[in-house]
């Protein structure tokens, strides 16, 4: 154990709250003050001044650059929420975030992982509130796909060499990069025109289905059909593929011989896409 | 005759730290550079694309891990599950040192992921020490430790930085990575001889030099890494390399980032102050 630092200690817990404030070093130094915490340190007691600057000047730099840093990298995660929302209402809500949610982790990628819920449950005034919140979940399960575990893909020749009788009691193991999302709002056109800089309206609310997933170290985001979507689900969550396609048949717009017969395709496809990783016969 | 690091790690030359946007620029040209530093948190908790290429480059070159989020100053509990994840990044990509900074980046289980600055006097000191000792304990091998830009002088400091880190460095046993756009950062901050700082550093202890941009607001200058070199930060280089001999030198550049033949022209003006310094020879 290191020798204690009581100072320190004291001195280190009273400039982060100072330079963390959402309303600035001043704000926070003048709340102490008029909560006359006998307690708390005080700025002339703490900070020197130097012969340009003042002790709140000095301070503040460190404050202003909290606020800056960490906005930074949000607004990098999370291009398109930024765009539907403007740079000045984007601001002052990631402001509102890291003031509620505060980094407790070293590394800066798991900043923002509750962005998408704040923006959905903890937020007020923020237009077109759900599509945002959408949005937010398909940008943040991108984040999280680009730092998944790597595992080895599994080649073509493995799933052909599966004997036809035995096909459907196969299941298989999912590439961990790679997730499936259920939304409420048609989002993946949206980001692409925003990606693409083409304007397109605010879609009315529907019912979509999205893979996102990193193959060859990028990551992908492509729509997927009701069917297809319920089939990877079930695979994914360990079913064989014969329960899986029996799920299937029980939705009411899907053709099930339609579907079986495109089997053959969207295997070869998943497969060079690098959806799975491993196969149990 | 140059004054050895403690260590004997060697001067590597010249290197640049390695920036996503130039990951397809490396694998494609494989361009003639001495090393590379990587930021070590920028390689931990991902298995994506930083890695393999990272892998890929660890092959070819020497690898230097510089952290940002040791905290090696903060009051908070040690952090053995971020040393773990570092010394196993480390042993993958076969580090020829780590390193971070003096500093602290947040308290009470918050992280301000910014490197504040620590007050100077004996109390840190013991404590900082004592932190280290068990750092370095636990990794196997000597941490390499800058001096942090700073933008605040504390009221109960009362060794000179530099003071400061001499004897933490001899204290603690650890290594000095001496960078000397933050000398001049800090010493234009605080109204202090960057020279006299210099001439306060053991240079036995330094293992490292980081040269990089910043930025005058005119009463103040800020660290930011997004612009060249300035010829009175050459100086201080000129004079660091007079007084110590060939260090491992690398350019930091992390915003408006230039192509890579630029970043690495910029580093490559080093080459001229170490073969024309005349260096002090050992009295």
């Amino acid at each position: 154990m290191p020798r204690e630092a009581p100072q320190l200690d004291r001195i280190e817990r009273w400039m982060y709250t100072v330079v963390t404030h959402p309303d600035g070093a001043e704000a926070k130094i003048n709340a102490n003050l008029s909560q006359n915490d006998e307690q708390a340190l005080t700025l002339e007691q703490t900070v020197l001044p130097s012969d340009e600057l003042t002790s709140l000047d000095r301070i503040s730099i460190y404050a202003n650059m909290y606020f800056w840093r960490l906005n930074e990298v949000i607004s990098n995660e999370y291009p398109t929420v930024s765009h539907v929302l403007g740079e000045k209402l984007f601001n002052e809500v990631v402001k509102n975030y890291v003031t509620h949610h505060p980094s407790t982790y070293y590394n800066l990628n798991r900043l923002s992982i509750k962005f998408p819920q704040y923006l959905l449950t903890e937020t007020n005034d923020i237009p077109h509130q759900e599509f945002v919140a959408a949005v937010a979940t398909v940008e943040r399960a991108m984040e999280d796909m680009f730092d998944e575990r790597h595992v080895e893909r599994i080649p073509m020749e493995t799933l052909q060499s599966i004997p036809d009788e035995k096909w459907a009691d196969i299941r298989l193991q999912f590439n961990p990069a790679l997730c499936l999302l259920e939304l409420d709002y048609p989002v993946n056109a949206y980001m692409t025109a925003v990606r693409e800089d083409r304007h397109m309206d605010i879609p009315q609310p529907e019912k979509t289905f999205v893979v996102v997933y990193r193959c060859n170290y990028k990551i992908w985001r492509n729509d997927l059909d009701q069917g297809r979507y319920l089939l990877l689900s079930r695979l994914k969550d360990g079913e064989t593929l014969g329960a899986a396609l029996e799920a299937c048949a029980s939705l009411p717009d899907v053709d099930i011989d339609k579907l079986t017969a495109n089997l053959g395709e969207w295997f070869k496809e998943w497969t060079a896409e690098e959806f799975f990783c491993g196969i149990i016969t | 005759m140059h004054i050895k690091n403690c260590w004997d790690f060697p001067d590597l030359g010249l290197g640049v730290g390695l920036r996503t946007v130039h990951f397809n620029h490396i694998l494609e040209n494989w361009p003639e550079v001495d090393w590379f530093e990587i930021m070590s948190e920028n390689f931990m908790d991902t298995e994506g694309r930083p890695l393999y290429v990272l892998d890929q480059i660890a092959e070819r070159y020497p690898i230097v891990m510089h952290g940002v989020s040791l905290s090696i100053g903060c009051t908070d509990p040690i952090d053995f599950d971020y040393l773990a994840k570092l010394k196993a990044l480390a042993e993958r990509v076969n580090a020829v040192w780590l390193g971070d900074h003096v500093c602290w980046t947040g308290v009470a289980g918050r992280n301000g992921h910014d490197l504040y600055p620590l007050p100077y006097n004996e109390e840190t000191l013991a404590f900082l020490v004592d932190r280290i000792r068990i750092v370095q304990d636990f990794m196997e091998q000597p941490l390499i430790l800058e001096n942090p830009s700073t933008y605040l002088t504390f009221a109960s400091s009362t060794l000179a930085e530099e003071e400061f880190l001499a004897r933490m460095a001899e204290d603690a046993d650890c290594g000095l990575l001496l960078d000397v756009n933050n000398v001049f950062v800090t010493c234009r901050n605080h109204g202090l001889d960057p020279h006299a700082y210099l001439a306060g550093i053991p240079y036995n202890r330094v293992v490292q030099i980081h040269l990089a941009g910043h930025t005058d607001k005119g009463t103040h200058c800020i660290d930011t890494h997004d612009c060249h070199v300035i010829d009175p930060v050459w100086e201080l280089y000129a004079d660091v390399h007079q007084r110590a001999g060939g260090r491992a030198t690398l350019l930091e550049w992390d915003d408006h980032i230039p192509p890579f033949e630029e970043l690495h022209a910029e580093v490559m003006k080093a080459a001229q102050f170490r073969q024309t310094t005349k260096v002090r020879h050992a009295s």
